[in-house]
């Protein structure tokens, strides 16, 4: 089983912020073209360590996870299978990645 | 000074020291407590003040951001809260709520202030609960298991391991 890690500010940017293109270079739809959803292609388990950056907002994060059900056609099943994402102090954050994976996948099904 | 005077003497200072220390800690987590909610209320107001200051709504990512960063501050207070505690009786659920809060410009001020008020009010009322919970609700047994559990567990533990050894001493001797 191949597994990978993705540390976002190593990574990624140490800032991460906004939803798409228009609100800066860090936003959760580049992290998720470039980085997460490649990943999530090529190996079988993909870790997210957010850690080091505790100020997450929830458009980055809806953006980065939630869309990948809306736009890279995973589901909500596939991911909990094969991605893995934590945050060593701010456990709050999980609790948002969570929530925006299950809010996108009723999403898609009431579509 | 005879032994049964002693153990009167020593039992009484033991007693008092329960006593103060339980005391002490009460007004000290009551402090922390309200510290924590002072801190929520002053958030919601400066959250509700900047939304509606900000009328065209261009300035919504970067409220998100500093929202996010005033609410890692808080679960941080929560965590030392709950440490002091000795378990977790402030959930970190209700953080998650109110990072969720949508404020993507398409929502509407009076909408976006409602969700706010909705979210803080539930936070610092569950917090209130869990506090009302700990202290008056819960036994006195069983707040001094969940604050205490490590070092009961470790006297249980140190009594067994001494009845072992005298067990097998008197065995062998």
């Amino acid at each position: 089983m191949t597994k990978h890690v993705i540390k976002v500010v190593k990574d990624f940017d140490p800032k991460p912020y906004g939803r798409t293109q228009a609100d800066g270079d860090a936003n959760g739809t580049k992290f998720r073209d470039l980085l997460l959803a490649p990943a999530l292609r090529e190996f079988d388990k993909v870790v997210v360590d957010l850690t080091g950056y505790n100020r997450y907002g929830r458009s980055f994060l809806d953006e980065a996870f939630g869309g990948l059900i809306r736009e890279c056609d995973f589901t909500l099943e596939e991911l909990e299978r094969k991605l893995e994402y934590k945050h060593d102090l701010v456990k709050s954050i999980e609790l948002v990645i969570r929530d925006r994976l299950e809010a996108a996948e009723r999403d898609k099904r009431s579509r | 000074m005879g032994s049964i005077e002693f153990a009167v003497i020593v039992f009484g200072w033991a007693f008092l020291f329960y006593l103060n220390n339980r005391t002490l800690r009460r007004s000290e987590i009551s402090r922390l407590k309200d510290r924590l909610v002072e801190r929520v209320e002053a958030i919601r107001s400066w959250y509700v003040d900047e939304i509606r200051l900000d009328v065209d709504g261009k300035c919504r990512m970067s409220l998100e951001q500093n929202l996010a960063a005033q609410i890692t501050q808080i679960e941080l207070r929560m965590k030392q809260l709950n440490f002091y505690i000795g378990c977790e009786v402030v959930d970190f659920e209700d953080l998650a709520s109110i990072r969720e809060i949508d404020n993507d410009t398409d929502r509407s001020t009076q909408d976006i202030v409602e969700s706010v008020h909705y979210e803080f009010s539930n936070l610092i009322e569950n917090i209130e609960i869990s506090y009302d919970s700990y202290f008056g609700v819960q036994s006195f047994l069983r707040r001094m298991w969940l604050s205490r559990k490590y070092e009961i567990s470790g006297g249980v533990m140190g009594l067994i391991m001494l009845s072992c050894l005298f067990y097998v001493f008197s065995f062998f001797g």
